[in-house]
């Protein structure tokens, strides 16, 4: 490996170490409300004199003026392992930064990863999975903690109720089949911009993907793996993220050998839930609050009998009738037959009534009208509170019972298991949306399946795994089968679905099922 | 009556406060970015066109002579990695130096090679 060591030099305070790790270790720190804000003031790093801990000197600044001037390719180099089906597993974790460089304008950022890789003879030779999430804004902390690392974040979805913030040995971690890399986009986690550009400056579709490749590169050069088959992996805007980066990666001469769009937002221009009521169809989300009716058995029949065919009913239904009355009902407000409006709530057991006053029904009507009195959540319409619930704080039952453990694990994981300080907070969430240039190819929001058949021309060997969630209310399945029909028929793609959300492994059963269709794909 | 100074600007810090919202990872466009192109998008032959004219446009940014051929030197000058590794492949006629339809050429015959390997299975997009 070839990531310095970083001596800590610190003063020697054992004890004061020792509290803060127990308090930290493993159990977390409790779901504080405060961790959510990064403080403004820098923290003093704790003495951590675990060897290969790091102490970074540098506070990192997620704010979009923020221009790092004195970078450094530190990271905490640490001897680890877990319990895996009843044996134990020695792992390596190495937290720290590299400089994406952009080689044409000189550009460069101070990105955070944090890498898993397993104790092997050949490493050279081992796959290597980047992971990394979408919002924009969010760092790479949900699919870290959530998905295959090796250390898992308790959950309980879909339960309405807080999980306990709990670490535990994930066994379905990927940690057996690949080495893996969790990347923070530049502004969250502990990335930022290299003096003398600033944050804002790669906040945009281009230079956000074109950035990941710098990245990509320099953690290949730094470590020799551009041997290693190359995967990507990334969730919700991670995925349009990774199609434009599967392009710049194939462009520059790195060869992939995977791309997973999981939850995928590939076409901002499709998806109406984004976008202003009445602008383009919501046919892409019938089929969901078609799944979503039939969990609340507000469906007709209300247990249908045959999922798969109900669900394609539901497809077929989108595409064909709702799809010529939305259209006719776009263009000029032309009432749908009342066979539309029959199946649509036959489907959801939405009232005649609603679908007249909003045809065009979005996600986000649909979540407070589908169950009388209740809420049912954006990310995972499965949970749900009464109306005025504190669990409703987030506008999202499924967000709100995550979010607060999420966020504080994510810090005392850091300090604690991983051994790695700087001297400002971790940023989980930066609410950059509003600055972000969603400019793309001409178009003022990014279509990046053009950037996925670049990929695919330019590497015929490429494959593709959609993973899909029935019941995500912020990306749904059928829109993304539609937006990926668009490539016409591809051998190498393949397109799967869970009883599940957005963060379709925090649900425990359908992670497994997750762990075994990525197994295939690495292996296949 | 006239807002007080001090009121406005808590006013100010409320919606300064009210826009920090944490929307999770999710995908969320803030209103004044929700205009949606109203080209069609584009499949099939269309998309593989749009496909082609994205490494088009890199391919024409590298060639700073603008003859029309990319030397090895200005791929690699250009970051076209994958020019620079294919080199001698996409040069078959052995110019020393590639035009964009040899590229596309090159393209085409490797993804036809490449499709003639693989079976659809059942799992796959229609």
């Amino acid at each position: 490996m070839k990531v310095a060591h970083n001596k800590n030099t610190w003063g020697c305070a054992a004890l004061v170490a020792a509290l803060l790790l127990s308090a930290c270790g493993g159990g977390g720190g409790g779901g504080s409300a405060s961790t959510v804000t990064p403080p403004v003031t820098p923290v003093t790093p704790p003495t951590d004199s675990a060897p290969g801990a790091l102490a970074d000197s540098n506070s990192y600044d997620s704010s979009a003026t923020g221009s790092l001037t004195a970078p450094n390719e530190n990271a905490a180099v640490i001897a680890s392992h877990i319990q895996l089906n009843g044996a134990q597993f020695n792992y390596t974790a190495i937290s720290g930064h590299l400089t994406a460089t952009d080689a044409q304008s000189g550009k460069a950022a101070s990105l955070f990863y944090v890498a898993y890789t397993a104790n092997t003879s050949d490493p050279a030779k081992r796959p290597l999975i980047f992971f990394y999430n979408g919002g924009p804004g969010s760092a790479s902390m949900w699919l870290h903690l959530g998905s295959f690392g090796p250390r898992r974040l308790v959950s309980t979805i879909p339960s309405a109720s807080i999980a306990p913030v709990q670490l535990v040995d994930n066994q379905e971690t990927l940690l057996g089949n690949a080495d893996l890399v969790f990347v923070d986009a530049v502004g969250t986690g502990y990335s930022q911009a290299i003096a003398p550009s600033s944050n804002a400056d790669f906040w945009g579709v281009d230079k956000d993907a074109m950035t990941f490749r710098d990245f990509v590169q320099r953690y290949l050069a730094v470590n020799k793996r551009s041997a290693s088959p190359k995967y990507l992996y990334g969730e919700s805007y991670g995925a349009p993220r990774t199609a434009v980066l599967a392009n710049l990666l194939e462009t520059a001469g790195v060869q992939l050998s995977g791309v997973v769009l999981q939850s995928a937002v590939m076409n901002y221009n499709s998806n109406c839930g984004v976008l202003d009521p009445g602008t383009v169809s919501c046919e892409g989300y019938v089929p969901t609050y078609a799944a979503v009716g039939a969990y609340y058995q507000r469906s007709t029949p209300a247990l249908p009998s045959d999922f798969s065919g109900y669900i394609q009913q539901a497809r077929a239904f989108a595409s064909g009738d709702y799809r010529t009355a939305m259209t006719a009902w776009l263009a000029n407000k032309t009432p749908a037959p009342a066979a539309v409006n029959t199946q649509l709530v036959n489907f959801t057991g939405i009232p005649t009534a609603t679908w007249l006053q909003n045809f065009d029904l979005g996600p986000d009507k649909f979540q407070s009208n589908v169950l009388p009195g209740q809420l049912v959540g954006r990310y995972d319409a499965r949970v749900s509170a009464p109306s005025g619930s504190v669990l409703n704080a987030d506008g999202d039952p499924s967000l709100t019972v995550v979010n607060k453990s999420f966020t504080s694990a994510i810090a005392s994981y850091l300090s604690g298991e991983l051994h790695y300080t700087a001297r400002s907070a971790y940023v989980p969430f930066a609410d950059i949306v509003s600055r972000w240039n969603f400019n793309h190819d001409g178009k003022t929001l990014p279509d990046t399946i053009p950037d996925l058949a670049a990929a695919m021309t330019q590497n015929p060997a490429l494959k593709v795994l959609s993973l899909n969630g029935y019941h995500d209310l912020a990306t749904p399945f059928y829109q993304t089968e539609l937006d990926l029909a668009r490539l016409g028929p591809e051998p190498l793609l393949s397109v799967k679905f869970y009883s599940s959300g957005h963060m379709i492994y925090l649900d425990d059963t359908a992670r497994r099922a997750q762990q075994l269709d990525l197994i295939n794909f690495l292996t296949h | 009556m006239n807002p007080s100074p001090l009121l406005l600007a808590a006013l100010l810090a409320m919606g300064t406060a009210a826009a920090q919202t944490n929307h999770g990872p999710g995908p969320y466009l803030p209103p004044d970015k929700r205009t949606p192109s109203s080209e069609p998008a584009a499949s099939g032959p269309a998309l593989r066109l749009q496909a082609l004219q994205k490494l088009k446009q890199r391919f024409e940014q590298a060639d700073l002579d603008a003859n029309g051929r990319l030397t090895r030197e200005e791929a690699s000058k250009a970051g076209l990695g994958f020019v620079v590794r294919h080199f001698d492949e996409i040069d078959s006629a052995h110019h020393g130096a590639v035009s964009f339809d040899e590229l596309r050429a090159y393209l085409v015959e490797r993804r036809k090679q490449a499709r003639a390997q693989h079976i659809p299975g059942n799992d796959k997009l229609p």
